[in-house]
């Protein structure tokens, strides 16, 4: 007993010479957060208490851990931003950061990271900010575990949640963001992973890809976003596992992939959506396993997108399948689940043995005319379906599944 | 009244020991068990029964109520000359005709759903659609059954009359509205085309299940209006009170042409 608690004394002195706490709080005799980093050296850890602090623009210089006690609240009075790390090596947890200020000049953030490495922000909670965490040129941040909340009503004068402006190696895990302008953006940062974040109700997009090549992202969820998730410019995309869901409007989508080349779409489940997946401009990309249910069409394919390949996804209870702007195709959709298909097997291999044309004569229809949506499911667009599929002349011939899976697959 | 209750009786009496109830029973409990068994997706399975509410049964429902009516023409003649109200056998016999088919056609379809479908709370109000639609088909079209019975004392040309009104609300309707959408591409058609297609009842029908099936994903494609007609209880209450006019409309036709007719 009394070795292990010599032994503890020794620790903490060590500790305490390496490097000291610091606690600010009400009570305490450093009552500022600004004049706590001010007076810390390099390496130091910061305490501080519950409570609410009337404090912006605090920044940081030289690696310190701050951490909150029982959330304590900073609040900007919406004026500037929270905290701005300069340093590498800052870690900041725990606190609940609220009104930063809605800027036209700067981007002002409630955690603004800029060019530094090895940085954490984890377990906060942010609320009502212009930007949520805003990382400009930084490498090897961790973004883990927190909810960001606003209240962006126009993309015009609203902010991201996590904003990331030329980075590398960014992980972003676990975050919850609601009400802003995009949840996730990411502006040409490299080797990024995107895992378990959840975003909904954002005015535009869930999650927003700009020139970001090398990119991850696993089991996130975005859902009722403005537009969906765009993912543009990039290549060589992760994307698996992911929920889509009721994304709703004239121009949402459950995935918009716009200039795509040599991504992988793996095990997603895109349900409730106006279009589950867009595809423009995009190429050799895998689409493997993903289930489509209840959209309004589960894939919209522009003629400009080739050499993709749609293999093992189930389709059910879509409005339409596919649709596309173009009698020509070149992408390849094999071995599928259609719930509409209504072909036989006869050799009992678990194919059908005559091919499925995913392209309705009415999907054409109301791609071109949108208004005519009204006659779905009437007796009149059944009858030209059929005659459709038995004389094919308006949908395109090559865009055709040879081989469907008889039973549902996942 | 207690004359219409009288003869609603009967009639519910008679019908119900007629073929077409058992069919009716018989082909909805079957027919929805069988897409229970294809399709495990309560909104699938609806939608497969919408489309044979919306395509044959209104055929069905015109050809059986001209027939019946030719056939009770002999009753008909005889609770003449009794004290009857006119009006009230009318409306007796149309009810006593139209409820048993209703009643067969609703057991039929909710049964297998009892059985088969895990009734969750979303697919609730689908399922209501459904019934209600079903119930409306077949009052309507019964009424303009009669009404074309009581037109025309010629079966051969009742029968024409009947298929070629069928064949207009069933196909042609929905063709003119596809029309009218390519040929007039460059305006806002969303609100006419709602106006147009409440003048259809199968239409309405169908658009009224619309509203309650998966269909509100795809709706917000065309722009506001269909997704705030189609989302809000403003496009039930607007299609409900349609259809109830449609209901009456071709009723209060048979009752007229009924009461001015010489017999």
């Amino acid at each position: 007993m009394r070795l292990i608690s010599l032994f503890s004394l020794i620790l903490l002195f060590s500790i305490s010479t390496l490097a000291s706490t610091i606690k600010v709080g009400k009570s305490e005799k450093i009552k500022s957060i600004t004049t706590a980093v001010s007076m810390a050296k390099p390496g130091d850890t910061i305490l501080v208490l519950k409570g609410e602090y009337l404090e912006r623009d605090i920044k940081i210089q030289k690696p310190l851990i701050i951490t909150g006690v029982n959330l304590p609240v900073i609040n900007a009075g919406g004026k500037g931003s929270i905290f701005f790390v300069r340093s590498n090596g800052v870690k900041i947890f725990g606190f609940r950061l609220i009104n930063s200020e809605v800027g036209y000049k700067f981007e002002n953030a409630a955690i603004r990271l800029e060019e530094v490495s090895n940085c954490t922000v984890e377990n906060n909670d942010l609320y009502n900010n212009f930007f949520g965490i805003y990382l400009q040129k930084t490498t090897s941040i961790k973004v883990v575990n927190n909810v960001i909340h606003s209240f962006a009503k126009s993309e015009t004068n609203s902010g991201n949640g996590i904003h990331l402006w030329n980075c590398d190696s960014i992980q972003i895990i676990g975050n919850k963001i609601s009400g802003h302008r995009d949840g996730i953006y990411l502006e040409f940062s490299k080797n990024n992973l995107i895992q378990g974040n959840s975003a909904k109700n954002n005015i535009r997009y869930g999650l927003h890809f700009m020139f970001s090549d090398n990119c991850s992202y696993f089991k996130n969820r975005f859902s009722e976003n403005g537009a969906g998730v765009a993912v543009m410019y990039s290549s060589k995309i992760e994307m698996v596992e992911n929920l889509f869901f009721n994304n709703k409007g004239p121009a949402s989508y459950g995935l918009l992939l716009k200039d795509i080349n040599q991504s992988h779409v793996s095990k997603n489940t895109f349900s409730g959506n106006t279009k589950g997946i867009y595809m423009e401009a995009s190429g050799r990309s895998l689409i493997e396993k993903n289930i489509f249910v209840k959209n309004g069409w589960a894939i919209d394919l522009m003629a400009n997108s080739m050499d993709n390949q749609f293999t093992g996804n189930s389709f059910y209870s879509n409005n339409f399948d596919v649709a596309t702007n173009s009698k020509q195709n070149f992408n390849t959709f094999t071995e599928n689940y259609w719930d509409n298909y209504a072909g036989y097997d006869l050799n009992k291999d678990g194919f059908g043995d005559v091919p499925y044309h995913p392209v309705s004569l009415f999907s054409v229809i109301v791609t071109e005319y949108k208004p005519s949506l009204i006659l779905m499911r009437g007796l009149f667009t059944k009858l030209l379906d059929l005659a459709e599929r038995v004389f094919p002349s308006l949908t395109p011939k090559q865009l055709i599944d040879e081989k469907p899976v008889m039973r549902r697959i996942v | 009244m207690s004359d219409m209750i009288k003869i609603f009786k009967y009639q519910t009496r008679d019908v119900m020991r007629s073929r077409l109830v058992i069919f009716y029973l018989l082909f909805f409990s079957l027919f929805t068990s069988l897409l229970f068994y294809f399709n495990s997706e309560t909104s699938g399975v609806i939608a497969n029964i919408l489309s044979i509410n919306v395509s044959f049964m209104p055929l069905l429902t015109l050809l059986y109520g001209t027939t019946f009516y030719y056939n009770s023409k002999g009753y008909i003649l005889f609770m003449l000359t009794q004290p009857v109200k006119r009006a009230n056998l009318v409306t007796g016999i149309w009810l006593g005709v139209a409820l048993p088919l209703v009643f067969s056609q609703l057991i039929g379809i909710t049964v297998p759903f009892l059985i088969f479908s895990n009734l969750d709370v979303e697919s609730l109000p689908a399922i209501g659609a459904l019934l209600s639609s079903s119930f409306f088909i077949t009052l309507i079209f019964l009424a303009l059954a009669f009404f074309i019975a009581i037109l025309q004392d010629d079966k051969a040309k009742g029968f024409g009359l009947s298929i070629t009104i069928w064949f207009l609300l069933a196909l042609l309707y929905d063709g003119f509205i596809l029309g009218i959408s390519v040929f007039f591409a460059d305006y806002p058609l969303e609100l006419p085309l709602l106006i147009i297609s409440s003048f259809n009842p199968i239409d309405l029908a169908r658009i009224f299940c619309l509203i309650h099936l998966d269909a509100s994903a795809l709706m917000g494609y065309t722009g506001a209006i269909f997704q705030d007609y189609f989302q809000s209880i403003t496009g039930s209450v607007v299609s409900l009170t349609a259809l109830t006019l449609w209901t009456l409309m071709p009723l209060s036709g048979a009752l007229y042409k009924f009461k001015k007719k010489d017999f």
